[in-house]
């Protein structure tokens, strides 16, 4: 974006971030290089820290030094802190508003305040109960697992049921505002939104009630000090987050080659599976298995075959020893997309199509929608359009298409939408793609981006009906993704069918690393589709493969005869998407030089309807497991934890154990970290399940 | 932990933080009030459970005084309806005065108030605060990105009104 005109580089946030030194060292030698030479970024720069010096000179007359009255307070409520045998001076042994860590703990600090406030507090906090109560007080609610949460926090805080009758409904927002970081108030400007939102807060808590886990709401400002490891912290809690009862797809078998020697699938870049069961893991429960979608786990590392100079494809192949069953073969298929800069990418028109409904509350789920777009937003300039359409009990246009260098609105736009209400997820993919269509850019990037928990429950709710309000919009030319957020009612298969027929993909989201991987580090492919309706058909030679087994891909596997078949619809690529496939095979004969299949890949262009043919033949070089690329190991020890996790048959007496220890021999680059982390959950699972 | 480490960290918590509190409490309910709020924000911490305020000191520290703050004014406003949305610690240096002031703080000062509150409520925590965008996000509830970008704004209004008010006091 260093080809911008003039006028745009002064709105150019980074410019204060560089400025005032908030930039890591990667970030500020990326920048440093992107305006090497650039005389008016460093003007902007040197007026920027002159003006910021003058402002810190401005805000610094205030005083800075406390008195002798405040000393002692402090002092005394030291002294009682040390007198206190917990060392936290609590009536109650509740964790401080702080950080909050457990779920319960939302409810009590309030009651815990209220005991220790200084006289002058009290009239206050009395009427806390009470107006919670009158409004019902959504962070409240949302936290108790109880069946009646309002009733059951009123006795929780204590307060005298009358205690707070005359107290005037304004002090609602002060105690809101008085909690402490526990559940600090919406930034001031909104501050009253508690009373707005008490209306839709009935539905939202009604559906809150069902909800096995939602984290707090809306007033507490998402932490981010642990953005180390990326981790957002909220409430987690130690139950399973099963959420799909589905039965998995019965595992692809074993195809004798004197049956059928052709295999034929649709290509999948969704990678939501992995995030799914990640998140499964850390919360303390192996998955279930229909949550293991073997392909999405192991397509959601990125690897390291080279992309193609032209072409939008460059395929590999790659076969060594199988780590789960030594005698046989395992053949790597690697489609890698073509590369797309962001600056080089074509115009975009985004519709942002956000669920608002009551089970989106909570830092990790429309908290972590604003985060994730926001970092998608910072990387739009003026050639780029967003449109944001929100969903609940009805759906609604909140901006209309704007540029992509009107940051602050469109920031703003998204920083001001909260949660509350049942969820009409029809009306709004409706609303969505009318938009897009209506902003429709022709050879651009036009996308409806799905932000939701895919827990619809009002209008067209039913998988069928909006799977197929997807597929046929689909052929509007507006490409589809869908970021699934939360857990515990999260509609997993719900969500991957529908991009699934929407020409989408779909990803998870469960944090801000995440939502850092999916919109900022793979934004291009997220934006922009290369190739759609990718299918591969591989043929096994039967002189040499006995039978061939396709790892994954359960949901992809297509007829033989719609390989060629240009109106059947198939997977798209991204750009600089890594898409793997694994076979796994009982070979004839070994031995290097051995041919034992040829692979053939069909696609059309983003906006092409007849297809083109590239084919590849697959020569085992006869090699070990332990000799074979990082790659072909990294991917077989992703495909090993998922067989373990789903209970193949194939799996052997290969163990999660086995899945950390030859992950953690193939890391590679590791760029972005990803492949340590699941050194990590491996190691994790594998304490689970020996318990 | 011990109590008497205990006892070492709220005070290095004051020594560090005490001056950043006062002044951004300053620019939400006035000097004068900004020490009853630091005090209930420092007395709020000895109650706390360290291990949950740890590696977020400074951001648990300013969303307390925050909270406290925006109370207290709210409490003032009701209590004297006539001074509602009038408690400032800019009151004194109204637009009025700076234009006549010469010195660039002056100018400043005018400028600040010409912000939208919460602009300057993540003016007044970055530069008396020293928060990063980070710790600004997690206090006020903005996305960080929004943080940087209120920032870039903010100063270049900032900028802009200084440039505009020295060029119309030469004339």
């Amino acid at each position: 974006m260093s080809t911008e005109p003039t006028t745009d580089r002064a709105d150019d946030p980074r410019l204060t971030a560089y400025a005032l030194g908030e930039m890591s060292a990667d970030e500020r030698r990326a920048f440093e290089a992107e305006i090497a030479g650039d005389a008016e970024a460093e003007r902007e720069i040197a007026s920027i820290a002159a003006a910021a010096e003058l402002l810190r000179g401005e805000v610094r007359r205030g005083p800075d030094t406390l008195g002798e009255a405040q000393r002692r307070a402090i002092d005394e409520a030291l002294a009682k802190r040390e007198a206190s045998p917990a060392g936290g001076g609590r009536p109650e042994a509740a964790p401080t508003e702080g950080a909050p860590t457990e779920p319960g703990a939302r409810v009590v600090p309030i009651t815990a305040a209220a005991t220790k406030r200084q006289s002058r507090w009290r009239a206050v906090w009395i009427a806390v109960p009470a107006v919670a109560a009158a409004a019902g007080l959504l962070f409240v609610g949302q936290a108790q697992r109880s069946a009646e949460p309002v009733e059951s926090r009123a006795v929780a805080v204590g307060g005298p049921p009358g205690a707070a009758q005359d107290a005037p409904m304004s002090q609602k927002a002060e105690a809101a505002a008085t909690a402490g970081p526990m559940a600090p108030p919406p930034p001031m400007a909104a501050a009253p939104s508690p009373v707005s939102r008490s209306v839709e807060g009935k539905q939202g808590l009604e559906k809150a009630k069902s909800k096995a886990d939602v984290p707090g709401a809306r007033p507490r400002p998402m932490s981010l000090h642990d953005e180390a490891d990326g981790r957002i912290e909220t409430p987690r809690p130690p139950s399973p987050v099963v959420t799909e009862p589905s039965e998995p797809l019965p595992e692809n078998e074993f195809v004798p080659t004197a049956k059928d020697p052709r295999s034929t699938f649709s290509i999948d870049v969704d990678t939501a599976s992995y995030a799914v069961v990640r998140r499964s893991i850390e919360n303390g429960a192996l998955p279930h298995p229909s949550m293991v979608r073997l392909e999405e786990m192991i397509n959601y590392f990125p690897y390291a075959d080279p992309p193609p100079d032209d072409a939008p494809f460059r395929v590999a192949t790659d076969v060594a020893s199988a780590p789960w069953a030594p005698q046989h073969r395992l053949l790597r298929i690697a489609l890698k997309g073509r590369e797309v800069e962001m600056a080089k990418r074509p115009p975009s028109n985004l519709v942002f199509l956000l669920d608002v409904s009551g089970s989106m509350m909570g830092a990790d789920r429309l908290g972590l929608v604003k985060q994730g777009l926001s970092m998608l937003v910072q990387q739009l300039d003026e050639r780029d359009r967003v449109s944001i359409v929100v969903y609940a009990g009805s759906s609604g246009l909140v901006l209309p298409p704007t540029p992509g260098n009107d940051k602050r609105t469109i920031l703003d736009a998204l920083d001001r939408l909260e949660a509350g209400g049942s969820t009409n997820g029809g009306a709004g993919i409706q609303l969505a793609y009318g938009q897009a269509k209506a902003a429709f850019v022709k050879g651009g990037a036009n996308r409806v981006i799905l932000a939701t928990d895919g827990d619809f429950n009002v209008g067209v709710s039913g998988k069928e009906e909006l799977t197929a309000l997807a597929a046929n919009e689909a052929k509007s030319g507006v490409f589809l993704t869908v970021l699934g957020f939360g857990q515990g009612n999260l509609r997993d298969g719900t969500l991957e069918q529908i991009a699934d027929k929407g020409n989408g993909q779909y990803a998870y989201v469960d944090s801000l690393a995440e939502a850092k991987k999916v919109l900022v580090e793979q934004a291009s492919g997220t934006l922009l589709t290369i190739a759609k309706d990718v299918k591969i058909q591989v043929t096994f030679d039967p002189k040499t493969v006995q039978s061939a087994r396709l790892v994954g891909y359960e949901n992809r596997v297509l007829a033989h005869q719609d390989f060629a078949d240009d109106t059947k619809d198939a997977g798209d690529v991204g750009a600089g998407h890594s898409v793997t496939a694994l076979y796994e095979i009982v070979p004839v004969a070994t031995g290097a030089g051995t041919h034992l299949a040829d692979v053939a890949l069909r696609f059309k262009l983003p906006d092409g309807a007849t297809s083109r043919l590239l084919e590849v033949p697959v020569v085992d070089g006869g090699g070990s497991f332990e000799g074979a690329s990082t790659d072909l190991r990294f991917g077989a020890a992703v495909a090993g934890f998922g067989m373990v996790l789903r209970g193949s048959r194939h799996r052997g007496d290969f163990g999660l154990a086995d899945a950390a220890r030859i992950a953690e021999g193939a890391l590679g680059d590791d760029v972005g970290g990803h492949r340590r982390g699941f050194v990590t959950l491996a190691r994790k699972a594998e304490a689970l399940r020996g318990r | 932990m011990t109590a008497a480490g205990d006892r070492a960290w709220v005070e290095a918590a004051v020594a560090e933080h005490e001056a950043g509190l006062l002044r951004f409490a300053s620019t939400i309910v006035g000097a004068a009030a900004a020490f009853d709020v630091v005090q209930d924000t420092f007395v709020e911490l000895c109650t706390a459970d360290r291990s949950q305020v740890e590696g977020h000191l400074a951001a648990w520290l300013f969303t307390v005084c925050r909270n406290r703050a925006i109370s207290v004014r709210r409490k003032s406003a009701r209590l004297r309806p006539e001074e509602e949305g009038n408690v400032d610690a800019m009151a004194d240096s109204s637009p009025g005065r700076a234009i006549e002031a010469k010195d660039d703080a002056r100018l400043v000062a005018a400028a600040m108030l010409g912000l939208a509150e919460r602009d300057r409520e993540v003016v007044s925590l970055r530069f008396a605060g020293d928060l990063s965008y980070k710790e600004i996000a997690e206090v006020t509830g903005l996305s960080v990105s929004h943080v940087g970008v209120i920032l870039h704004q903010a100063i270049k209004s900032v900028r802009a009104e200084v440039a505009r008010r020295q060029e119309g006091a030469r004339r």
